[in-house]
This record gives C-alpha cells, structure tokens and sequence, in this order.
C-alpha cells in the first residue's frame, strides 16, 4: 500500500503566506522566496551544486577528529573506505580497514566484526598492534574481550618491561621477544601459543640466533617461556636441542636449564658444564651443575641460595667421585650464612673446606680461585649495642692448602666503645678481648690473652683545623699453656700510649689547564709517644709489620693484632693537596707527600727482624687523578732516605676515553726485605679493551716480571657484538708455581636476554683490565669507570 | 698564595635522612661529619626529610695485584665503590647517580693471614673516612 | 517503526510551490516533514509523488545546518538519527540515502562517511567513501567511520 495521501496543511497552499501563527515567523529570507522553485528539478541535479558547498563546508567544520582519542573504553571503531553491516549484528569494512578497541588497533584489507561474538576476522596483510606488540600476517581471528582467537603464519614481536629489581634511580629495562610461527594462538590476555614458532630478542627480521620449537607457549604473566622440541639456532647453525625448555621473557632468571659452558684447560682438559638453574621459590633457588672434564671426570656441582628477611645464605658442593689423573675421590665444601637475629645481634657462618690440597690448583681454572692458600672457617655473633657500642664472639680456623697453618682463634671475644661529645668535648674508647689461640703443631706456643685498651681524647676540630690529643692504656695479659720454650707462663704487658693528631686545611679557587678549581692545602701532623715494654718473650699469634703505607703511618702502633706494642717517639708529617671541582664537589686530582721523623731507635721487633737505627723513615709520596681528559694516573713512591734507594714504587696510567675503550699500563717495583729477594716485585702490565671496528673488540692483559723475566700472566680476548648476541673467547694463562702454568680457554656465546653459552671471562677480564666494560650491558647500568 | 684556612660550610638543607644503617662504621662516621658539619639535622623518617641520601652501590672489593712466582698472592688491592643520589621531596635529583670510590694496597702473606686480616680492616676503616670526605664535598655542593 | 507507513505526513515550511502536473512539492525554510515518529528537517524539502502513488522525499541542509532525520527503531525505545548535506528518504523502501558529511546514529551506535545508506527495515546500512574519486588524505583520511558500543554494559538489557 502506498504512502497515505500527501496532506497538505491549507494555510501553505498559495504561495508564501506567512507561517501558521502557532509556529513564530522564522526570518525569511526574503532570497529564499525570490528563488521560484519553478517546476520539480529531478533531485539528482539538486544534488550537483552541493558537493562545493561540502567541500566549502567541510573546511570550516572540520572532518570529524579521528575518533580514536575519545573513544569511550570498550567501544568499537571501525574505519574502512567502504563498510556494510546490519546494527549489533555484523559489519563488513573493506580498503584500507581498522578497528580499534582501547588500546588495540587491527588493521588489514578486509575486516568482519561480527558483534553477537564480539569476534574479529581480519584477511590481507593483517596487521595487530597492542602498545608497542605486533603481528602481522594474511589472516586472524581474534575475540576481542576474551583476547582468543588465531593469526595465521605471523612475525609476531612483543616487548615488555623487566620486573627484575633495579635500582633507584634507574629505569627498569625493556626485553623484546619476537619471531615467526605457522599459527598463533590466543589464549587470553598475555597468553600466546605458537606452532612452529621461532623467538628472539633480535631486532632484525632475520635474527642471528632464534629459539626454535615445534610447540611454544608465550607465558607474560609469568613472564616465561615453555618450549618443545626446542633447539638454538645461532647464525642457522642449530646448537642445541633441548626436548622441553623453560626460559625468561623478560630478562630475569627463571628455572630452567641454563646455557652450557664450554672451556679447556691443561689442567682439566675440555670442561664442559650444563648448569640446571631450579627457581624454586622468589627467594630460595638452586644451581645443578653436571660438569664433564675431559681429564678428570664428571663432577657435580650444586649451589643453593636462600633470603628471608631475617636469614641469608649460600651452600655451594662440588663432588668428584673419582678424579681420572689421581684415581681419588675430591669435593669441596662451602656454606656462607648471615642472621639477623634481632635488630641488633647478628651472628654469620662461613666454612669452607677440600678434600686435598691440590684441590683449587688442579681442578679450577680461575685464578682468583686457585691462588687461595688459606680456607677460612668462622662463626661470628655480633651484637650493635646502639651507635657507641658493640660486642662480638668469634670463632675461627683455617683449612691451609700450602704454607704454615695459622692460629686457631677458639674463641675470641671483643667490646669495642666510642662514645665521643663527653665532658668537656672528650671522647672515649674502649677496646676489650679476650682470644683462646690454638695451633696443631705442638712445638709452637699457644694459649689465651687478654687485653684491654681505654683511650681518651680531647678532640678539637673546627672547620678549618683539628686538635686530637689522645691518651691510651693498653693493657694485655698471656697465659700460655706453651711459651716460646713449651712451658706455661703468665705474662703481662701494659704500655701507655699518648699521641697527638692535628691537621689543618686551607683553600683558594685557582685555575690550572684552563679550569677553575677549588684548591686545598692540608697540612697534618701526627706525634706518638710509647714507652719500650720488653715483649721478647710473648709469642707471635697475629701480629705482623705494617706495611708502610699513608693509613698505617697514621696508626699508633707499627704492628698489626695484638702481639707487639712498637715503642714509639716519633712524628709523621704530610701535607695533602687536592684539586676539586666547585660544581659537583668531586676530586680531580690528589697529591700527598709524607714522611716520618723518629727521636729513638727502634727497641721492639718481631722475631728476626732487624731494628732500625735511623732518624728518618722513609718518604711517602702519592699522586692519582686526571692529569689529562679522561687519563688517570695513580702513583705512589716509598723512598729510603737513609740507604738512599726505593723501597716501592707503583705507577699507572689509564686512559679511558669511551665505554668499552681502555688502555692501562701499569709498572710495580718494590724492593722486598729478604736478602735472597724472593719477595722482591718487579712487574710491568699492560692491558686494555679497544674496539677493533666492525662490532668486533679486543681484550687482552699481559703482566711480565721483569724479575724472573717472564710473564706471569697473559690474558688475550676477542670479543663480536653482534647486536643481540655476543661471542667472547679468551685465552688466559697464569703461573701457579715456578715451573708449571695454568691455562685455561673460555668460550662464551652470550645471548641477549636468553642466556650465555659458554664459561664466562667476564669476571676475569673485568678484574684484570681495568676499566672493562661489558659491550653487551644494557645501557642503563653500564659503569663508566670512577668519575 | 692565595690560602686561607676553609670557613664552616653548612649544607644547603635542613634535614636530610640518610640511607646507610648507623651500625655501620661507614654509616656512624657519615653522621657524625653530618651532625658536625653544621646546622643539618638527621632524621629517621624518610618522609619528614627534606631531602634523602639514597646509596644505590656500597660494594667493597678485594682483587688480587701481583702473584708470586709460585701462583700465590703477593699483593691484594681493596676497592670500596660507594654509587649514590640526593633525591629531594619533589622527587627530582639533587646530585645525579654518582660513584665515587677509594683504593688502597697492601702486601699479603698466606702465613700472616690473622695478621693481614687485621690490616685490611684497618685500611678499610681508613677507605670509609676518604669516601666519608668526597661524599661531604659533594654535599656540600648542592646549592639550595 | 513500521508503524508510521500508515501516518498522516505533515510538512511545515515556510512557503511551499506545488508542480501538479510532475506531482512534485517544493518545501523551503525550516521544513519539518512528520509522519509517526519519522521526522525529516531541512532548509529545503522536494516532495515527489511516484507514479503508484508512493512519496520520496530530498531534504538538503543550508550553509548553517545539515537535513536531519529522525525516526524510532522497530520494537525498541532507541531512534535512528541521521544528517548529512542532502537526505533521499524513500518512504516505500523506508530506505533513507544521505550524501556528503553523513552521519547516522542509531542508539549508540554511528556510522559517519561521505555516503550512507541505511534500510530502517532491516537495519542494513552502507557506508563508503566519495564513490569513485579518489579521495586524497584529508584530515579524517578520507575514510568512513562506524562506531560500536560495546553491548553488554548493564542499562541495554534492561529495556
């Protein structure tokens, strides 16, 4: 039926009456009613003139804002050169097609949205992109709220932020995974799994080195990785298979098997370890490390760690059931805990221990670790009474490898007092002990000693300058089971020790190579005045001469521990100068000069050791700091005024003027005590890092002495950032006595993010050059050497 | 020449509250030379400070310098690297994240264990009052 | 709504010319076409009577303001409201086809592009761009829109 017949209001008819009254008279315009609508135009030509109108209009009222920003959350937008749809059923958009839904844009040739499912399908050059994540592929199916669905054949890349803790200051790091699949799968938010999937933090679209595995389950809550049939894939040589591997998404440690290392020594021959790292809790987890030794056998190697907020701790074993070469069985045993038991008492373990005592030397190819002669075996408790005061007990051994044992302390009770602002300004210290020493070796003395050491002073300190007058009492009493002689005795020691310490401090801006500086001058003198006391019949437990550096020529006593009280009547004297910047208040430059005057000869000795008769001590002379842009140089001279001749002198330069660039050259001499000079130092080292062009950088470290005139140690690396991947080898030899040396190979494939294959040389390069920068740090927390 | 003998040069801040336990030799000797230094009170409550001393590294470290000829250490060097920032209330940083660090060395001798154990406390406690005087120089540069 | 096929059609305007012969009325000056809740407005309105007696009608918007039209949807409380520069509203086919600057908003959902077509039987709607010219990238890149509300928030399904 048609459309009722047109009723025509009769007040309209006629021509242009005025408007029904209800209506208020609009203004005609009076054009309008000029314009004869004569006859009925067909409404298409009506339409010609319009479009210039739009496009006029279009100008002022501008296209309606890309609605993207103000979409209301959850809403849809959909954007296409053409759309067809039926309301809240489906919709079709072709050309040029986008939907957007808070934060996630899918664009492609042609898109359905079909709204009942709240299901996407996307075909042609498919694009999806969530942040900074996205896939591309030909198709994919994705319910928008639930986030499942599927994307066929995509590169999929997905970048997330390290949760693992990072300092203050610092912004946490970014990991971006990515790779290739025959299907992904979406299982709800930051859930993906993939067939046929490769992974990789590589940027490139044909990375270095990928994961590869048949099925590969993408976990972002957890931030971990499951994979099948995995195997690693480095510059499309496949490395390794694992059938099941578990690894982090996000840079930070997860259970799963960690990257093997490979090296070789002459000592042990291939060495190869496949470490299992077990998370088992956030703060308890384990290290298994099965290690194949070409020579010796396999080893097993476990690692426990665990931290509560009261308790931390660590227990490494390594168990070598039978050594090839020697044919016996060698474990090592070692167990580090500290506890907070309340605020203020601690108590601390640390026992270590081996079967043998070749046990470093033969089967370790670190030298850190090798040249370890004494296994330390304590048991502290220590109680912080409060700012002034604290209390501890001791108890400890030593497992010695090589060389005399040293005492036993079983035990050794200390009370430590420093409580300054007294009457009148004055301080006071205090320090008491008590130690029981013990040695197996029976014709050697033993027995407890008891000391006591009260101390006041009068400190005088103004900004400019201090005053430090010091009166002691040390007070010590031995009760030998065995003396020197094997008899038991009692002896007591008690020595007054007076001392003054004063210092005062100039300054003045000056500028020296162009810069401004604050200038100081620091002027310090130091008197020490301590009556003989005949100590030649108390045994030696755990003293030792200082060494004569600027620390312990400002010491009271000339001798470390307890045994020998040095009679003294002598005055120190240096003066400090240093350069500083009045921006930042930091330290250019350091120069010290100083020396020691004496008004007695030397009365107390160690057993052996010659006394001195001269007025003069030797000159100490130090000198560190930028002596040109980004050149350091550290020196410091002991000269013998009285024979005329060095004592030591160490210099080195270091010049550092990038990351990962750095040349060292360092020379030692110090002329040593001994006649027959065995523990004289004549070394010359030189090492660096420099980049060598093309991502690839060297590394090396030679250390000759001049002395035996031979290389005691020789390091040399090469290293190629291959952007997200590092390859590290090193070859590093040290002497480990005269005639024999250790050498040992380290290979280590780093990958970003994943894991390092291959022993890591970076501790050792990091020790022995200085300056060393890991090229593969993130930048964030890459440390530019010392200011 | 110029040299006059330094003035009292009080810290530009008020109250400022400092990240390093007090049981520490390091943290007592950093309060002290901050209690001495001038009118800048300690506080406790990191809230009421008006600006906070955050310590981000306080690594000591031993590492081996010469061996002997026999594979044995001859000489050890401590280093002791101190990595902090001054972050005020607002939040923003007063000093940026800095390192300053000290070395010392000293001769060692695996028969003398107890006794070299002693000398490298006394060389450690000598390292925390240098780091004590370039971290107050550099406090003392904060301008208000 | 279906309903209002069977509505008186009332047109307001402020004049009217009437072309017996072509069966054609030209409305100008606020022209408001009402017939049951379908409302039409515009600055001009041809009214065109088909050869079997059926109505189509071509609003067209002045420089101020777009035609506009507005009608109820089929068993629901919500309306469809649509403007653009000129509106063909075919009242057999209750089809309405808006050019240039076209929007239509049915409840919270809205399509916007350069031409629309919506069928209010069946609730189809096309949108497209400038047929055949290629647009160049302008401000709105030249493309259509369609907005979807997300449909399970509480108040739909209360009605």
């Amino acid at each position: 039926a048609g459309l009722p017949p047109l009723v025509v209001s009769p007040d309209l008819l006629g021509g242009s009456s005025p408007r029904a009254p209800a209506k208020p008279a609009p203004a005609a315009s009076p054009a309008d009613a000029a314009q004869p609508a004569a006859g009925g135009r067909p409404a298409a030509k009506a339409a010609a003139p319009a479009p210039a109108a739009t496009q006029g209009q279009a100008a002022k009222t501008p296209a309606p804002a890309p609605a993207t920003a103000a979409l209301p959350p959850g809403a849809t937008e959909v954007r296409a050169q053409r759309i067809r749809g039926t309301r809240s059923v489906e919709l079709l958009a072709e050309g040029d097609a986008e939907l957007q839904r808070d934060d996630l844009l899918l664009s492609a040739d042609k898109l359905t949205y079909r709204e009942l499912e709240d299901e996407a399908h996307a075909e042609g050059n498919v694009r999806l992109r969530r942040g900074e994540d996205s896939m591309s592929g030909p198709e994919a199916r994705l319910k928008l709220e639930e986030r499942l669905g599927s994307f066929e054949s995509p590169t999929y890349r997905i970048k997330r932020q390290s949760t693992a803790p990072v300092q203050p200051g610092e912004t946490p790091r970014e990991v971006a995974g990515g790779g290739s699949a025959d299907v992904l799968y979406f299982e709800g938010e930051n859930q993906y799994r993939l067939k046929n999937a490769t992974w990789s933090t590589c940027e490139a679209s044909d990375p270095d080195w990928y994961l590869k595995a048949s099925d590969l389950h993408l976990d972002y809550d957890r931030e971990l990785g499951t994979a099948q049939g995995a195997s690693l894939v480095f510059q499309d040589v496949p490395m390794l298979w694992w059938p099941w591997a578990e690894f982090p998404l996000a840079g930070q440690r997860q259970s799963g098997f960690l990257a093997p290392t490979f090296g070789m020594s002459n000592k042990v021959g291939l060495d190869i370890s496949v470490p299992y790292y077990w998370n088992i809790a956030p703060n308890y987890d384990a290290t298994i490390a099965p290690r194949v030794m070409g020579r010796r056998g396999v080893q097993l190697a476990t690692e426990f760690r665990y931290l509560t907020p009261t308790q931390a701790g660590e227990a490494r074993v390594e168990y070598l059931p039978r050594d090839n070469v020697t044919g016996e069985e060698r474990a090592l045993g070692s167990f580090q805990h500290t506890q907070v038991i309340t605020p203020s008492l601690f108590a601390a373990i640390d026992w270590n221990g081996v079967t043998d005592k070749e046990y470093f030397e033969d089967l370790s190819s670190r030298v850190s670790v090798a040249s370890r002669a004494n296994l330390v075996r304590k048991g502290t408790l220590t109680y912080a009474g409060s700012e002034w005061w604290n209390a501890s007990a001791l108890v400890q051994s030593y497992q010695t490898l090589s060389g005399g044992e040293p005492y036993r302390k079983l035990p050794q009770l200390l009370l430590n007092v420093n409580r300054g602002e007294l009457i009148g300004g004055s301080a006071f210290a205090f320090r008491g002990e008590y130690v029981q020493f013990d040695h197996p070796d029976s014709n050697v003395a033993e027995g407890s000693r008891f000391t006591l050491h009260p101390q006041v002073s009068l400190p005088f300190e103004r900004a400019g300058y201090y005053v430090t007058p010091k009166v002691g009492l040390h007070y010590t009493q031995y009760d030998l089971d065995r003396d020197l002689t094997g008899s038991s005795r009692s002896i007591t020691r008690s020595v007054p020790i007076f001392s003054v310490d004063s210092g005062l401090f100039f300054e003045r801006d000056t500028n020296l190579f162009g810069r401004d500086f604050l200038q100081t001058l620091e002027p310090r003198v130091f008197y020490v005045k301590t009556p003989f006391r005949d100590q030649t019949d108390i045994p030696v437990f755990d003293s030792s001469r200082y060494d004569f550096g600027l620390a312990q020529i400002f010491s009271e006593n000339q001798y470390s521990g307890g045994d020998r009280i040095a009679d003294a009547n002598q005055v120190t004297a240096a003066v400090t100068t240093r350069l500083i910047d009045p921006e930042s208040g930091g330290e250019r430059l350091r120069a010290t000069v100083g020396q020691r005057f004496y008004f007695d000869d030397q009365r107390v000795t160690l057993p052996g050791e010659e006394p001195r008769t001269g007025r003069r001590a030797d000159v100490l002379g130090l000198f560190s700091g930028y002596v040109m842009p980004k050149t350091w140089l550290d020196s410091t001279l002991q000269y013998n005024p009285r024979d005329n001749w060095t004592e030591r002198f160490n210099a080195g330069v270091r010049y550092q003027p990038d990351f990962a660039k750095a040349v060292n050259l360092s020379y030692r001499y110090s002329r040593g005590r001994l006649a027959d000079e065995s523990d004289k130092i004549q070394d010359l080292a030189l090492s660096g890092q420099w980049p060598l062009g093309g991502g690839w950088y060297g590394v090396g470290r030679v250390t000759r002495s001049l002395k035996e005139d031979r290389i005691t140690e020789a390091i040399a690396g090469i290293e190629y950032d291959g952007g997200c991947w590092v390859v590290r080898t090193a070859v590093h030899r040290f002497a480990t006595d005269p005639n024999d040396v250790t050498q040992a190979v380290f290979v280590q494939l780093e990958l970003n993010d994943l894991a390092s294959v291959g022993t890591s040389p970076v501790n050792l390069l990091k020790r022995s050059v200085a300056g060393y920068g890991k090229i593969n740090d993130p930048v964030s927390d890459r440390v530019f050497g010392a200011e | 020449c110029g040299f006059q003998l330094r003035g009292p040069r009080p810290l530009a801040f008020a109250t400022i509250h400092v990240g390093v336990s007090a049981q520490g030799e390091f943290g007592a000797a950093l309060r002290r030379r901050i209690r001495t230094s001038g009118t800048t009170e300690i506080v406790d409550d990191p809230a009421k400070a008006e600006v906070k001393l955050e310590i981000l590294r306080n690594q000591p470290e031993r590492e081996i310098l010469t061996l002997t000829g026999a594979g044995k250490v001859r000489e050890y060097e401590l280093r002791h690297v101190l990595t902090f920032r001054l972050v005020d209330r607002a939040g923003n940083e007063r000093i940026r994240p800095t390192t300053i660090s000290a070395k010392r060395e000293y001769t060692y001798d695996d028969s003398q264990v107890l006794a070299k154990e002693q000398e490298e406390a006394l060389l450690y406690r000598d390292m925390q009052g240098d780091l004590v005087d370039q971290l107050m120089r550099r406090l003392a540069a904060v301008k208000p | 709504e279906r309903a209002d096929r069977d509505q008186p059609v009332n047109i307001e305007a402020n004049r009217v010319t009437v072309d017996d012969r072509n069966k054609v009325h030209v409305f100008e000056g606020d022209v408001v076409l009402t017939q049951g809740t379908l409302v039409i407005k515009g600055a001009k309105l041809v009214v065109t009577q088909g050869p079997d007696g059926f109505q189509s009608g071509v609003a067209t918007g002045s420089e101020k303001r777009l035609a506009t039209f507005r009608q109820k949807r089929e068993g629901s409380t919500e309306y469809v409201e649509g403007e653009a520069e000129r509106i063909e509203y075919d009242s057999r086919a209750e089809r309405a086809r808006l050019f240039n600057q076209a929007h239509v908003k049915s409840g919270a959902d809205e399509v916007r592009g350069h031409y629309i077509e919506y069928d209010s039987l069946s609730e189809n709607y096309l949108v497209t761009n400038q047929p055949g010219k290629t647009e160049t990238r302008a401000a709105g890149d030249g493309r259509v829109r369609a907005v979807i509300q997300p449909k399970n928030s509480g108040t739909e399904k209360t009605h």
